[in-house]
């Protein structure tokens, strides 16, 4: 052997053990005490305990046909590989989860799917598990129309009539060559709950760092057939019949994924609440066939952020970027970026049903192609605020917007804020339904003229297009200092406080389209800010939803009449009695093993005069017995329309974890009795009604201090019109110290004589201290209206309270307060 | 291309070196064998595939399987190599990706991780994986390397107009032969109440059943439906065929696109409404194609991929790709 050829064995080791290196498993956290099951395919044996790599298992059988324990781990060799199917059997346990993963160090182990098993690696009503680390495949020769291929998976979690399922985490898995059919069950990972008798769904599922490729049809799919709710009743003849009520699964995260070249859709999810998702890339998704790249339906309160979708192929039908679909409440789609989508940046299509609630906001699209938005059927309730929007001559000529009224309906209050237009040739607007203000608008025909904020000159971005691989290269979408778009946007309440590039929010005015600027601008000029449109619904803090509500009344059906709904916190939707209810019975909230104190309950019923509760006993269960909290309540209803009749009552402060109300009467004009909505509360009480009010600022006319105490809106203080700032404006509450952590300052004229900047500070019983510093204050009215601005700091506990005024608008030369609440629990 | 998967116990793919140092030229391109010796497994117009490069193509085709493993499985993961790096150059003669060997590669994943690491830190924005895999980082790059070569194909294409109507026209039987649709007129009627109830559930089915009676013995649909139920809402609604994903999941389109001109449908029950249907216009699915004018953009998309794929093809036919003989049949696959 020659010293030259010496040096080129050497040079590929080298790159051998990279390759290697690059795989190498990550060491096994401990967790509870379980045994560690090694599996070597070629150097194992059935035979042996599996227990040490010396004496490690061989086949997928020997691990199929073994229940394991919680806290037990299953480790593959490294660079091994497996044919069939993996189906490891039993369950973990809270903080013992079964974990499976690697071992040694090479490629991932891996685990090759054969044509006779639809699912690779399988779970089947199991829970507590954490797959990491495998390579999977599962291919089928034929094209995607080929029913042969059946609904194939990578991975494949079946919760099959099994209640909810916990804690299932799919980490760093590399899974590809899944050949599926068509349906929302097939694809890369599946999680599938089927509750046709028992409801079923998963809680705490993870779905983290996987790359997923030639994956049909789906790259990563979360279905389910508990959909049944206010009347939604249609899903795709895959999904089995006959349907559960609506059972969503909960704690779910898909983040930092890799998905490439799904036949259809790259991650969709259905039936959950509060799913994120987040830091994933989709590219080339509808590789085979028309869908979405990123698409969720059937699930309330969204979170779709930080991932980048691009490149899909299919834009006959859809084909866009991101697709709030059917059946959705409330959904957040912010910080992405969107780029070369064949569909589009967002479609908001309810072909079946009806979705609400939808912010897409601080984005970035660029080159997407033929509908850059697309709203069809019923969508209720959208603003687009603050993305930027660039349409190059990739894009073809695509339109801006369309719009199809669908069997469902047609998509209605749609709100454009703060966006910005780039385009070098499009098609323009279908304007109906949408309403546009302070957006900017360059060139092709994205003009609105409707709009009565907008900005029509070069945007001034510092450089616009060259949006390219990865987040930092969209930085050509900040704004230069000479920008238009500098200040020129209006406040939108809630905003997120960050901008698309990390910025805090605002610096001065708003700015429009996706960046903040950071230099130098001038004050912000107290512009009204805009609230995102919402359905009616109760309170984030409505203790109610938390419990499980039951009645002993019959119901008038068993789909959209339920007793859930009088706490799902949504004022559209009510349970309604059976049409000759008898008296009295009994309607429960149960918190399980949850203790509550609450203090306030609030009864909607829409029909009041129709069909309104008029009188029920209130009891709390104390752990062994039902006590009366009060009895013989009235309530008196109004109306005897849709609109949503309030009916509040407030009690002693008490704790327990189950609430009834003993129904004794009922308006029934139609036969039965309803209600729309069972609220609860632990309601701030307001300290400042017993305490002193002093101030440093030498007084005004418009009335006393304690004008700000008297608990009355219609009543204000006013300070002098000649004083300096700082000044001060203090709560004495005396001996009852007082633990809170908001404040509430009520002006009448605010944008003439609001303040606009405190600082909150408490006396710690020997010296004031800072519990925020620099509050910033916006009015938005110069009329007789009484506005209401919270201040919240972190939680004191003090006798003494001031505000330490900074500043304030001063058109009159005084500042004003009606009224200064101290909100306590 | 997808393929099927032998049941055959894999071994993991070893190189193996031997003293050898031939090199004969396989695969598409023109014939030559070089007096040449080097650690690299091919080259294609000189332009080296690295081992670890060809490495990566075996372990994605590792669930392949002929009726010869070990010989069909190379070839795969060859001719994969070569059109990976094909693009490469290509993407490199435009401009877009600077330096295609696999270390440059290697080193510029590693900065992109540092650099989000770095960025999630300083809570400034990063989309897509926190941390990028190898393999998901390669794919992103390449992708967005063909994305921007197309744009400057695009951008460079002469007589764009012309090339689009010519390809519309040479493709239509292929790729725009109408989906098929379906044009309906349809009354609707909720079920529900105010409170989203069905609670005139019976009263209004037995309404529509009245309305498809009449309608069956020749009523006009809108007259017949404004006259029986004032509250029905009459619209025209367009099912087009190959929305698989939303038509399966409504019964209304299913029905819709069952139906014949002229054709009444039966009174169908579709998440809280009842829907009676009249066909106005059928297209059968390839009876005739997409207007022109309405997917363009479609059009422009695929008309781009096809051009980039068809110098794809040329240049990797037309490329001299050389194969390291000893490197290569040192590779010991399957058993």
């Amino acid at each position: 052997m020659s010293k030259w050829t010496a040096r080129k064995i050497l040079s590929l080791i080298v790159a051998t053990v990279m390759l290697l290196s690059l795989s190498v498993a990550t060491p096994p956290t401990a967790e509870a005490a379980g045994t560690t099951y090694y599996v070597d395919n070629t150097g194992g044996n059935d035979s042996n305990s599996g227990t040490s790599t010396s004496a490690a298992w061989q086949s997928l059988a020997k691990v199929n046909a073994t229940n394991f324990a919680p806290g037990d781990r299953i480790l593959f060799k490294a660079g091994g590989s497996w044919s069939g199917q993996l189906w490891p059997k039993g369950s973990g346990a809270s903080g013992s989860p079964i974990v499976i993963d690697q071992y040694g160090t090479g490629s991932k182990p891996l685990i090759a799917g054969v044509t006779t098993e639809l699912s690779t690696v399988l779970l089947k009503n199991q829970r507590y598990w954490e797959i990491n680390n495998l390579e999977v495949t599962n291919p089928f020769a034929g094209p995607l129309t080929n029913s042969a291929r059946g609904e194939r998976r990578g991975v494949y979690i079946l919760n099959e009539e099994s209640g909810i399922l916990q804690h299932i985490y799919v980490k760093n898995m590399n899974i590809h060559d899944v050949d599926g059919i068509y349906t929302t069950r097939a694809g890369g990972i599946i999680f599938d709950s089927v509750g046709s008798n028992v409801p079923s769904a998963f809680d705490d599922i993870l779905i983290d760092g996987n790359v997923l490729t030639d994956v049909d049809a789906y790259g990563i799919y979360i279905s389910s057939n508990c959909i049944l709710r206010y009347g939604m009743s249609d899903l795709w003849p895959w999904v089995p019949k006959p349907y559960g009520p609506w059972t969503p699964t909960t704690n779910l995260r898909i983040s930092n994924n890799t998905i490439i070249r799904p036949a259809t859709g790259g991650i969709a999810w259905n039936v959950t609440d509060g799913a994120v998702v987040e830091r994933n890339t989709v590219q080339e998704a509808t590789y085979l066939a028309t869908n979405a790249s990123i698409w969720w339906a059937y699930s309330d309160r969204n979170v779709v952020q930080f991932n980048e979708s691009f490149g899909s192929h299919n834009g006959a039908e859809d084909g866009e970027g991101f697709d709030v679909d059917a059946g959705n409440i409330g959904s957040l789609v912010q910080y992405n970026y969107s780029h070369d989508n064949a569909g589009g940046f967002m479609l908001f299509v309810n072909d079946t049903y009806y979705t609400v609630d939808t912010v897409v906001r601080y984005n970035i699209s660029q080159n997407d192609k033929r509908s850059i938005y697309r709203y069809s059927g019923s969508i209720k309730n959208v603003t687009n605020h603050n993305n930027t929007i660039y349409v190059g001559s990739q894009s073809g000529n695509p339109v801006m917007s369309d719009y199809f009224t669908k069997t469902s309906g047609s998509p209605t209050n749609i709100k454009n804020y703060n966006n910005a237009y780039y385009s070098v040739g499009d098609r323009g607007w279908n304007l109906t339904g949408q309403s546009f203000d302070y957006n900017a608008y360059y060139g092709g025909s994205t003009l609105v003229s409707s709009d009565t904020h907008k900005v029509t000159s070069d945007p001034k971005f510092v450089s616009s297009g060259s949006g390219g691989n990865g987040m930092n290269s969209v930085s050509g979408y900040q704004l230069q200092s000479t920008s238009p778009l500098i200040g020129a946007g209006v406040p939108i309440t809630s905003n997120g406080d960050r901008d698309y590039f990390g910025n805090s929010l605002y610096n001065g005015d708003p700015d429009i389209g996706a960046h903040e600027y950071q230099g130098s601008v001038p004050p912000a000029t107290n512009k009204a800010p805009v609230a995102y449109p919402t359905i009616a619904k109760a309170a984030a803090d409505d203790l109610a939803s938390r419990a499980l509500a039951s009645t002993t009344f019959a119901s008038l059906n068993a789909t959209t009449a339920v007793i859930r709904n009088i706490n799902d916190t949504y004022y559209d939707y009510a349970w309604s009695s059976s049409t000759t209810p008898t008296f009295p019975n009994y309607i429960t909230l149960n918190f399980g093993g949850a203790q509550v104190t609450a203090n306030q309950l609030k009864l909607n019923t829409r029909f009041g005069q129709g069909q309104g509760i008029t009188n029920f006993d209130l009891e709390y269960y104390n752990g062994s017995a039902w006590l009366p909290i009060q009895s013989g309540i009235n309530l008196t209803w109004t109306s005897n329309t849709s609109a949503d009749e309030v009916k509040t009552l407030n009690f002693a402060p008490k704790t327990f974890s189950q609430l009834r109300l003993k129904v004794n009467s009922g308006n029934h004009q139609w036969g039965n009795i309803a209600l729309n909505e069972l609220e609860l509360y632990n309601a701030p009480t307001n300290a400042a009604a017993s305490a002193a009010a002093s101030t440093t600022f030498p007084a005004g006319n418009a009335g006393p201090i304690s004008n700000i105490n008297d608990n009355s809106d219609s009543t204000a203080w006013s300070s002098a019109t000649s004083f300096t700032f700082p000044q001060y404006i203090t709560l004495d509450f005396g001996s009852n110290s007082v633990t809170t952590s908001k404040l509430s300052l009520a002006t009448h004229f605010g944008m003439g004589q609001g303040i606009t900047n405190v600082d909150v500070e408490y006396f710690n019983g020997t010296s004031w201290a800072a519990a925020l510093s620099n509050a910033a204050i916006v009015w938005g009215l110069n009329n007789s209206t009484v506005e209401t601005r919270d201040v919240v700091f972190p939680t004191v506990t003090t006798s003494k309270i001031r505000l330490k005024v900074n500043n304030g608008n001063r058109q009159w030369g005084n500042i004003a307060l009606n009224e200064l609440r101290v909100w306590s629990n | 291309m997808r393929r099927k998967v032998g049941l055959g116990k894999w071994m993991a793919a070893v190189v193996l070196v031997l003293t050898a140092v031939a090199i004969v030229v396989l695969a598409k391109g023109s014939l030559f064998v070089v007096q040449a010796s080097s650690d690299d497994m091919a080259w294609v117009n000189e332009i080296p595939i690295s081992v670890v490069e060809f490495n990566k193509a075996l372990r994605k085709n590792r669930g392949y399987s002929g009726e010869t493993p070990t010989d069909e499985w190379k070839q795969k993961a060859l001719d994969d190599s070569v059109s990976i790096k094909m693009q490469q150059i290509i993407a490199q003669e435009n401009g877009v990706w600077s330096d295609i060997s696999y270390s440059s590669f290697l080193q510029q994943w590693k900065r992109e991780n540092e650099r989000r690491q770095q960025a999630i830190q300083n809570k400034q924005v990063v989309f897509g994986p926190t941390q990028y895999s190898e393999d998901g980082y390669f794919e992103y790059m390449l992708s967005n390397a063909n994305i921007a070569v197309k744009k400057k194909m695009q951008e460079q294409e002469a007589g764009l107009a012309d090339g689009l109507k010519a390809f519309y026209e040479r493709k239509k039987d292929s790729l725009y032969a109408s989906p098929g649709s379906v044009k309906v007129q349809q009354v609707m009627l909720t079920l529900l109440d105010a409170n989203h109830q069905a609670s005139l559930k019976e009263k209004k089915r037995q309404e529509m059943e009245e309305v498809k009676a009449k309608l069956s013995s020749g009523a006009d649909l809108e007259e017949v439906a404004k006259a029986y139920m004032p509250e029905g809402t009459i619209s025209v609604q367009q099912f087009a065929a190959n929305n698989v994903r939303q038509n399966l999941r409504s019964p209304a389109a299913q029905a819709a696109l069952k139906m014949k001109q002229g054709e009444i449908s039966d009174v169908i029950e579709e998440n809280g409404s009842y829907i009676l249907m009249k066909c106005m216009e059928k297209s059968e699915p390839g009876s005739a194609y997409t207007p022109f004018e309405e997917i363009k953009e479609q059009i422009l998309k695929d008309y781009i991929d096809d051009k980039y794929k068809e110098q794809l093809q040329t240049r990797i036919s037309r490329a001299q790709i050389m194969v390291n003989d000893r490197l290569y049949q040192a590779v010991k696959v399957g058993e």
